[in-house]
């Protein structure tokens, strides 16, 4: 042990003060190395800035999805499609200050008439071409609108209408629908309109085209780098106005506040999918600011009415969550006051739309009293959410939570982590939903509704006759006012039966470079035309 | 020896079917993957086509044969969500991921052996204290956060470093620094025990006794001595440095094969989870198994069974 | 033993002749002697716990009590902010200080709980694996082997995605980490006790096994498990943390350090005391921690590294 000892001295006396200086050079040489290599980085950063004619625009989104077929099922591939393809008629979203203008104009067609009152006839346009160099003919239309989920499935679900669709001549295509439907028109001007190369598709088939999509749009694809961008380049033969833009990347960033720096350093031009509330950084920057839109769409607590041994089962109760959650006051703190309290009735409907009807009030007097009068017992009523998939949807809820507390209500709150593990648990679920077209014949209707309405389960299969039938009157209705009582008296029964408590239509806000003109619309879809975009850097 | 590889390949061979096993029946014991990848507006007659075309219309039972088979055959299943070979998916991003690795791995072995080598030579002083202490400290930060400070301080506040995403070398910097910061540490530890055992041999005190300047000293006799217990723990930081990728890879939206494996989670994308884990699996396993098979022959003392007394 | 002859030397030297302040001479008592790091962090890990034990009775608000009007309040420190809260507000109004307090007490539980749940449950493993021999112990070493080759973060992703989450399911995973380290130690331990004439000895009387491993061998081996533990621990709430920044781990309206610093890394540039501050936490909680743990090693058991 001595002798060990000795040697422990030995190193740290005899040698130490050599060593120790030896140590102190291999420090500074560290230091050194890594000093310089931090005047490289500064060097390199200070230079390469290329500029050309044209913008090459840069988009950060939360992610990028794989597949960019004609009808897409994410606001990702939404955000990227809008510049790819064009349907027979486009929806001229500029036509009202807001971005969310309702009139339909020519796209593919040039011009339409109603033959009969189930019969309509289109005239494709001339010297259109696919970003592959072919022409653009009457039988892609024809193929694109028989295929809307790929060859051999069903129609897309909204556009069940759909009897016929068939080539009269080269360039005129008739479609045939199934009732006399009067929102044709705003049907075709939903994503189930884009036209796609038929040669091509069939010959690379349904998945491969999804990856490399060839359509009739401004821009065309240039490729997809997983986990990394989609690219698309600008289309010269583009049959409408020269796009102004040389290229599009729509860049991966999942994190809100690299988004938010990276838009601020100037890396990205717009970046996507803000929460409303955090958008301060961004307006307080001179060079960027923020354009906010509250989309078509709504936010719900959908119940499951058909367990009927539960408290839901009962309309009093499911009303009475309603009145009690003060959802203007939500829509006001959690979107920066940038949308209101929910309702299925959106501006969108252009003058179907009722503004002036409002949603339901907030009013937790009558909720104790309905819930009184329905004899709740302080129950549990378990709402299930999908973490982190809706804006702000579990903010909401922990919101509601204490809300419903006041009143009596005993709401617990459960987070699942996909789709995939929803199942039929729980009494209520966080879901949306779109307004899908710019006629009441979509929203609810559509979701709750008609046949493949994909909330019929929550009634137990099929909704109430009365619902039926109101929504048929809507959907085939001869004339304007039929429709719109129907219409109305559709709201009226959704207000009583509150199949879901409607919170509020989201956000999406969009930081932007100041000196870019361009105007976000009221959904996902980005328009890089030339009538929305102009860079005056 | 020979059959002390061979136990040691079959136990390799055995780990890598009970990892792989496990995963396939954690995937398939809850809910269906459609509704994560397509909308809930989508028929079912087209779900019930995809079901068909991906074969999870099958029983479990059936399904895992199937796998297997496939993966004899060097198929590793198809995306749900890229509709492409998951093979391919994760290939692609490798060099991303192997680039980011590599890197941290440089600035941590130069960093870590560096600094801990510096701190043994001053064994008990300031310098010794200051850099273990920074050394404990940095992996006691959790690395996201480290991260997204890092990106405020030098991307927004100083404009030095691009806040996210690949291509150039600035873009490696971030990450690669906030990922190497934990590693060096740990290196930093080892290198300094290992250097303070080292110093303390006989043949140290040769090498003064013949009069080496003491910068040779260091480099030449001490620094290699001390490299072979370090280099060996780093083997088995492997693991940990492909964890702590995905979670890097994510904050800083580095598009490599991490965050392929977080995006795939998220949206259940089976035959893209499996793979990754399978790859990892047997990384780690062959490292492990190299590194082992290293030691059968430096030290006689391990038995056949390959378990050390 | 040699580590421990070298520290006990050398404080001396600086401990005698001089005089010592009270705190000083506390740290003499305890065995701290110039130990300035160690004794800080024993320090915060015991103020630490003490708020995890007994902050609600200091807890200003309930942590799901909002205030909708009253917004990412900054905190007293900073413009704007007041001493209704003192650490500020978050985006829904709530009160940060409360809603730390009541996520420390959390992160605390699930931290000592995963621990003990691996420490138990290694320990026995080897224990049982070191007594049996033969294929049990071939068994369990191949399950070590499948633990150490995926890396744990990966494992824990993959079941808390899949199979779903709760506060029961998501301690268990957390408490599996490390089990391995535990049963590889235990294992060596038992086996080289088990070798030791003393044990061969009373059983060689006839005692029962388990008095044998509860009296004779448990003791010997326990030290070093529980440092073992201690050095297990800062892992074990960082991954919490990391599990909770991906969005599988805690779940609201309960709270944790990792689940609040996840939540508030989207507000770092607007709000930053959000997460700022339940980062700081789990920092110096993590370190002091680390800091504590390699000090019991290499007072305790220098044979550990």
């Amino acid at each position: 042990m001595i002798h060990f000892l000795k040697r422990l001295q030995y190193i740290n006396t005899d040698t130490g003060n050599g060593i120790k200086r030896s140590a102190k050079a291999l420090a500074l040489a560290t230091t050194v190395t890594v000093s310089l290599t931090g005047l490289l980085f500064a060097q390199a950063m200070g230079s390469a800035q290329a500029s050309s004619d044209r913008t090459d625009l840069i988009v950060a989104m939360p992610t990028t999805w794989a597949s960019h077929g004609p009808v897409v099922n994410s606001n990702f591939a939404a955000r990227v499609t809008y510049s790819l393809y064009d349907g027979l008629v486009r929806r001229d979203w500029l036509s009202a200050p807001g971005g969310d203008g309702v009139n339909i104009v020519p796209a593919l067609a040039t011009s339409w008439k109603r033959v009969s009152p189930t019969e309509w006839d289109f005239s494709i346009r001339k010297g259109v071409k696919f970003h592959d160099g072919t022409d653009m003919t009457a039988d892609d239309v024809v193929f694109s609108l028989n295929n809307t989920f790929g060859e051999g499935t069903e129609l897309f679900a909204a556009s069940g209408t759909l009897k016929t669709i068939v080539a009269k001549d080269s360039h005129t295509v008739r479609i045939t629908t199934i009732n006399p439907d009067p929102a044709l028109l705003a049907r075709l001007s939903t994503v189930m309109g884009n036209v796609v190369s038929k040669a091509y598709y069939q010959k690379v088939g349904q998945d491969a085209f999804g990856r490399e999509p060839i359509g009739t749009g401004p821009y065309k694809w240039a490729g997809r780098i997983p986990g990394e961008s989609v690219k698309l380049e600008v289309f010269d033969d583009y049959w409408g106005d020269k796009p102004p833009l040389n290229s599009i990347t729509f860049r991966e960033v999942p994190e809100v506040s690299s988004r938010i720096a990276g838009l601020i350093t100037g890396e990205y031009d717009i970046v996507t999918s803000l929460p409303p509330t955090l958008t301060r950084p961004i307006d307080n920057d001179d060079a960027t600011e923020i354009r906010a839109v509250a989309i078509e769409n709504v936010q719900m607590i959908t119940f499951r009415q058909y367990k009927k041994d539960r408290p839901i089962a009962d309309k009093r109760i499911r009303k009475a969550m309603a009145l009690s959650l003060n959802r203007a006051l939500l829509a006001d703190k959690l979107w920066a006051g940038m949308t209101e309290a929910g309702t299925y009735d959106f501006p969108g409907y252009g003058k179907y739309a009722v503004p002036e009807r409002g949603a339901l009030p907030f009013d937790p007097e009558g909720a104790k009293k309905l819930l009184k009068e329905a004899g709740y017992k302080g129950e549990e009523i378990r709402i299930r959410v999908v973490g982190g998939y809706y804006t702000n949807m579990t903010r909401a809820v922990e919101a509601g939570l204490e809300m419903w507390k006041e009143v009596g209500l005993n709401v617990k709150l459960d987070i699942i982590e996909n789709w995939g593990q929803m199942g039929q648990e729980g009494d209520a679920y966080a879901a949306s939903d779109n307004m899908w077209m710019t006629d009441p014949g979509g929203g609810m209707w559509f979701s709750w509704g008609r046949v493949g309405g994909h909330r019929l389960k929550d009634w137990g299969g099929t909704a109430p006759a009365e619902f039926l039938k109101l929504g048929t009157d809507i959907e085939q209705g001869a004339d304007f006012d039929t429709r719109k009582k129907a219409y109305l008296d559709l709201l009226d029964l959704w207000d009583d039966l509150v199949p879901a408590i409607l919170l509020y239509r989201p956000v999406e806000a969009y930081g932007v470079r100041k000196d870019l003109d361009w105007k976000p619309y009221t959904f996902f879809y980005m328009d890089f035309r030339a009538h929305n975009i102009k860079d005056n850097s | 020896m020979t059959r002390y590889i061979i136990i040691k390949l079959a136990r390799s061979a055995f780990t890598l079917w009970f990892v792989v096993s496990a995963v396939f029946l954690v995937l398939r014991a809850s809910g269906d993957p459609l509704y994560s990848i397509f909308s809930l507006g989508t028929p079912e007659s087209t779900l019930d086509i995809y079901r068909e075309k991906w074969g999870i219309d099958k029983s479990i039972f059936e399904q895992y044969i199937i796998y297997f088979q496939d993966i004899f055959r060097g198929d590793f299943g198809t995306s749900f969500f890229d509709a492409r070979p998951a093979w391919d998916l994760i290939v692609e991003r490798l060099p991303n991921t192997l680039l980011l690795g590599g890197t941290t791995f440089v600035i941590s072995v130069v960093a870590g052996v560096s600094l801990g080598a510096i701190a043994a030579l001053m064994r008990g002083s300031k310098w010794d204290r200051g850099i273990m202490t920074v050394a404990v400290a940095s992996f006691s930060m959790p690395s996201y956060f480290l991260g997204l400070l890092l990106i405020l301080f030098f991307s927004l506040e100083m404009r030095w470093l691009p806040t996210a995403g690949a291509g150039t070398w600035q873009h490696l910097i971030l990450p690669a620094t906030t990922l190497g910061l934990t590693l060096s540490g740990t290196i930093a530890r080892f290198t300094r025990s290992a250097m303070l055992e080292v110093l303390r041999q006989p043949y140290m005190r040769t090498a003064r006794a013949k009069g080496a300047s003491k910068w040779r000293q260091i480099v030449w006799h001490a620094l290699p001595n001390a490299a072979i217990p370090t280099v060996t723990v780093i083997g088995f930081q492997l693991g940990w440095l492909i964890g702590g990728s995905v979670v890097i890879e994510t904050v800083f939206s580095w598009p490599g094969a991490g965050r392929l494996f977080i995006v795939a989670v998220g949206v259940r994308d089976f035959a893209v989870v499996q793979m990754f884990i399978l790859m990892v699996a047997s990384t780690v396993i062959i490292a492990n198994l190299l590194v082992d098979i290293l030691y059968g022959y430096l030290d006689p003392r391990i038995t056949i069974t390959g378990i050390k007394k | 033993m040699t580590t421990k002859q070298a520290d006990s030397v050398m404080p001396s030297h600086t401990a005698t002749g001089v005089k010592r302040g009270w705190l000083s001479a506390t740290m003499h008592r305890w065995g701290l002697s110039g130990e300035w790091l160690v004794t800080a962090a024993l320090i915060y890990i015991a103020f630490i716990l003490f708020i995890a034990v007994f902050g609600f009775t200091f807890q200003p608000y309930e942590h799901t009590k909002q205030d909708l009007f009253n917004q990412l309040q900054p905190p007293v420190f900073m413009d704007g902010g007041s001493w209704d809260h003192i650490f500020g507000t978050d985006d829904l109004g709530r009160d940060v200080l409360s809603r730390l307090i009541k996520g420390l007490q959390l992160s605390v539980l699930i931290g000592v709980v995963g621990t003990v749940i691996g420490a138990v449950l290694g320990s026995v493993l080897g224990i049982v694996a070191a007594h049996f021999r033969g294929w049990v112990e071939e068994v369990l070493m191949m399950l070590v082997d499948v633990q150490v080759s995926l890396p744990f973060i990966i494992f824990a992703l993959a079941v808390l995605a899949f199979v779903g989450n709760s506060l029961t399911v998501l301690i268990i995973v957390v408490g599996i980490d490390g089990w391995e380290r535990y049963a590889r130690l235990s294992r060596s331990m038992v086996l080289s006790c088990n070798a030791q004439d003393y044990v061969r000895a009373v059983r060689s009387l006839g005692l029962s096994n388990y008095k044998i491993y509860r009296r004779h061998v448990l003791p010997n081996i326990l030290g070093t498990l529980v440092v073992q533990a201690t050095i297990n621990l800062p892992g074990v709430i960082l991954l919490e943390s990391t599990l909770s920044f991906l969005g599988l781990g805690v779940q609201p309206p309960m709270t944790s350090l990792g689940q609040i610093l996840g939540v508030g890394r989207d507000y770092l540039i607007l709000a930053p005391w959000i997460a700022v501050l339940p980062g700081m936490v789990i920092f110096f909680l993590t370190l002091s921690i680390a800091v504590v743990g390699d000090w019991l090693r290499d007072r305790l058991d220098p044979t550990l590294k």
